[in-house]
């Protein structure tokens, strides 16, 4: 099996995952059983089983951000956040999954891919936005990451590895005391499919020790305090302008959304470069790949008409 | 739930009724629920293990042998009982049943090793009782002795519980020794209401010496609230001695801050004649009264404010086995006082009889085996033994020539004792563990045998009575 025909493979068995939990009820405690879900092979169901962990993930760490900044309850601008986000992850490399997009009622510039496919962008990076290409190649960055699953893989990894060290130290400190180590009880096998989905049901974990809580929780520090590993920011960022450029905008539009941050007070853009490269960095990441893609060569659409009708109509600022 | 059967009044042609005192949730066995995740499977022994949440209802002391934080919840998905008053109508059984569901456990355990070493904190919601009943019993013809009773009809509802929630620490002072306290705030609610109806064809003569056809009719409806609040505290202690023995001691007291039995009840007793129909059913005894109709109703709402009395300590001796990491086994011996008669300070009245326990002593044994490291079947056997005196057939009627109506001494002597059954019981589950996780379901059976005086007379009835449960729990280590 070649290269390409593993990656088929796989983003066939994620569009069936995704098929399924998207026909299904959405929330792990109250699906039924589906057909297509018990037709699975056990290969597609682990699959399944951790595209549906991702979502649950996803949706807790987008409630709490929704939570924590407010949401613009404004249908046409969303419908249009959506129209255009929709719309560039159809050009990217995972079209078959879902996206979400929402906008945060804050003013700094920012926006953030949860897991699953929930992407919330703030109003102050709505309005440093120029031209419906911009927005294009914010949305293609945010798209990037829930594709390649960075911000997931990072909580799985970190997870068992937290698991592990906690595992071992706890192992130690009872083989140390032996009138704790005559109560230890043989150590567990490796959940069944049945099993783990039956232990999910009920205690709300999967798999082995990854909470849905304890992982969003990890994950809104990661997004908010820590970041993810820069190199995975180059790459969103990359990836991001090639989707916009499949889309049919201009190429250079990423360059501009960055360098108008460079102006911006220390304020505005505080808390995205305390999770992100530095603004510098990544626009100099960026002229690689522009210069690597001869993007002068390519004529994409700006969409700065249309995006001006739409921000005649953004909402007011808060005070504040 | 037990009541006597208002048939005595109408026996006895229209002499007063039986006192009909029901006794709701089943406060005189102290093993109707089982309690906590491993503790359920193992027949409750488990004092000598106590190393998870349900510590706090087992030992205390266990608590500090802890190996990880963990969270449990355990649910009767459903149980069942069925006790049944062999002839109690005659050469007719009389069956009482109920069904339900409760939550007999839900709790969690906090190591605080990063504060103070060796400590450890616990919290518990526990069910030790509940029942729940809907039962609707009519009955058409039958006889006891030489009386036909023409229809008999009890409508009964209850609800019952009594539960625990409460906080508790161990703490081990040696290696080898735990030390535990725990506080719950016990609450027992019991509520029944309860209509019956009892119809006899019988003889009415006349002062004039005549006679006509006629029917003796009791009716009683009955509500009683019975409510008890208080604090429990439990000592306890666990020590682990060489080769993987452990012993546990545990000792546990209701102190009642409140305590209050509310009853109303009407009780209508009428006498008819059948003028329409002469020629009537006429099995049934004959009796003399000046007026062939006569109807008497009783009404009582009293409120007792001590109907309880005391409760009873626990004192619960185990001892447990670690054999190996796949098998422990585990035995509890446990001890309830006595709350006699005198204890019980209420009005004198058959509430305080009927409220008295005797000291008792259930036994528990159960063992784990991990038939596969994620498959631990757990089996345990128990008994659960009647607080209730044992009961007397009385002998004093004939010769006396009193009846269960006349005076309350002997009432108290040979009508009003209570039902005594002792039970032997089995559990059986199967967990399924995760290395953070654990479910577990199973069922638990039990039997009993024993007698009562479910007339309210001074007959006897053999009974026999069988619960079971079905359970499942989920814990969480975290």
């Amino acid at each position: 099996m070649t290269l390409d025909s593993h990656v088929r493979l796989g983003r066939c068995r994620l569009a069936v995952a995704a098929g399924v939990l998207a026909a299904s009820a959405c929330t792990v405690k109250t699906q039924q059983a589906d057909p297509l879900e018990k037709s699975m092979t056990p290969e597609e169901r682990a699959v399944f089983e951790d595209y549906r962990m991702e979502v649950e993930v996803g949706r807790n760490m987008a409630g709490r951000l929704l939570g924590y900044y407010g949401v613009v309850e404004d249908p046409k601008l969303v419908a249009y956040l959506n129209q255009i986000g929709t719309y560039v992850a159809s050009y990217g490399d995972y079209p078959d999954r879902r996206y979400m997009f929402a906008i945060l009622k804050h003013e700094s510039v920012n926006a953030f891919a949860c897991p699953g496919g929930y992407i919330l962008v703030t109003m102050g990076a709505l309005r440093n936005a120029s031209s419906e290409a911009e927005l294009a190649a914010v949305l293609g960055h945010e798209v990037a990451h829930v594709g390649k699953r960075h911000m997931y893989d990072a909580l799985k990894s970190m997870k068992q590895k937290d698991l592990d060290e906690a595992l071992a130290k706890k192992r130690a400190a009872i083989d140390s005391d032996p009138y704790l180590k005559m109560r230890q009880r043989p150590e567990p096998e490796s959940s069944s499919a049945a099993g783990s989905r039956l232990a999910t049901y009920l205690t709300g974990k999967a798999g082995v020790g990854l909470s849905i809580m304890a992982a969003a929780a990890a994950g809104m520090q990661m997004i908010t305090e820590k970041g993810l590993d820069k190199e995975l920011e180059y790459e969103a960022d990359q990836e991001g302008v090639k989707y916009a450029i499949r889309a049919g905008y201009e190429p250079r539009a990423m360059m501009t959304f960055l360098g108008r941050l460079e102006d911006h007070s220390a304020k505005k853009v505080k808390n995205l470069e305390k999770t992100h490269p530095s603004v510098k960095e990544r626009r100099d990441q960026l002229a690689k790949l522009l210069l690597s893609l001869k993007a002068e060569d390519i004529i994409g659409a700006d969409g700065e008409d249309r995006f001006k009708k739409v921000k005649a109509k953004f909402p007011e600022p808060e005070a504040g | 739930m037990r009541s006597r059967l208002l048939l005595c009044g109408v026996t006895a042609g229209l002499g007063l009724a039986t006192v009909a005192t029901p006794l709701l949730a089943d406060q005189f066995h102290y093993n109707n629920v089982l309690v906590g995740t491993r503790a359920m499977g193992m027949g409750g022994a488990f004092a000598g293990i106590a190393d998870d949440a349900s510590g706090i209802y087992y030992n205390p002391g266990g608590l500090a042998f802890a190996l990880s934080n963990d969270i449990q919840g355990s649910a009767n998905a459903f149980y069942g009982k069925n006790t049944v008053y062999k002839k109690a109508l005659g050469s007719t059984d009389f069956t009482e049943e109920s069904s339900g569901s409760l939550t007999p456990f839900f709790g969690g355990l906090q190591k605080l090793d990063r504060y103070v070493q060796g400590l450890v904190a616990a919290f518990g919601v526990y069910y030790t009782d509940g029942d729940l009943k809907d039962q609707d019993t009519p009955i058409d013809q039958f006889q006891i002795g030489s009386t036909v009773i023409d229809r008999y009809h009890r409508t009964s509802n209850a609800r019952a519980s009594t539960y625990f929630a409460g906080a508790g620490v161990g703490y081990r002072i040696l290696n080898n020794l735990g030390i535990g306290l725990g506080v719950s705030y016990f609450n027992a609610d019991e509520l029944v209401q309860e209509f019956q109806y009892a119809k006899q064809s019988l003889r009415i003569k006349l002062s004039d010496g005549s006679s006509v056809d006629g029917w003796s009719i009791l009716a009683s409806n009955i509500r009683q609230h019975l409510a008890v609040y208080g604090m429990q505290p439990t000592l306890g202690v666990q020590v682990a001695l060489p080769s993987g023995f452990t012993a546990g001691l545990t000792v546990k007291k209701i102190f009642v801050a409140s305590q209050s039995l509310e009853t109303a009840s009407d009780i209508s007793k009428t006498l008819v004649s059948d003028t329409q129909n002469s020629a009537a059913t006429k099995n049934g005894p004959s009796t003399t009264v000046a007026n062939p109709i006569q109807n008497t109703v009783t009404k009582q709402v009293t409120k007792s404010t001590n109907p309880v009395g005391d409760l009873p300590l626990e004192a619960r001796v185990g001892v447990a086995w670690f054999a190996s990491s796949s098998f422990v086994w585990s035995l509890d011996l446990s001890y309830h006082d006595g709350v006699t008669d005198a204890d019980v300070k209420t009005d004198p009245n058959a509430v305080r009889a009927a409220y008295a326990k005797e000291a008792i002593v259930n036994l528990a044994t159960g063992v784990e085996w991990y038939v596969t490291p994620s498959f631990p079947l757990r089996f345990g056997v128990f008994t659960n033994n009647d607080a209730r005196p044992e009961l007397k057939k009385g002998t004093a009627d004939a010769a006396s020539g009193q009846t269960c109506s006349q005076s309350l001494d002997y009432y108290k002597k040979y009508c009003a004792q209570p039902d005594h059954i002792d039970y032997y019981g089995g559990s059986l589950f199967i967990a399924w563990v995760q290395p953070n996780s654990q479910i577990a379901a199973g069922i638990t059976l039990q039997s009993g045998n024993g007698k009562a005086q479910k007339l309210g007379d001074d007959a006897v009835q053999e009974v026999k009575s069988n619960q079971y449960s079905f359970a499942f729990s989920a814990t969480h280590n975290m």
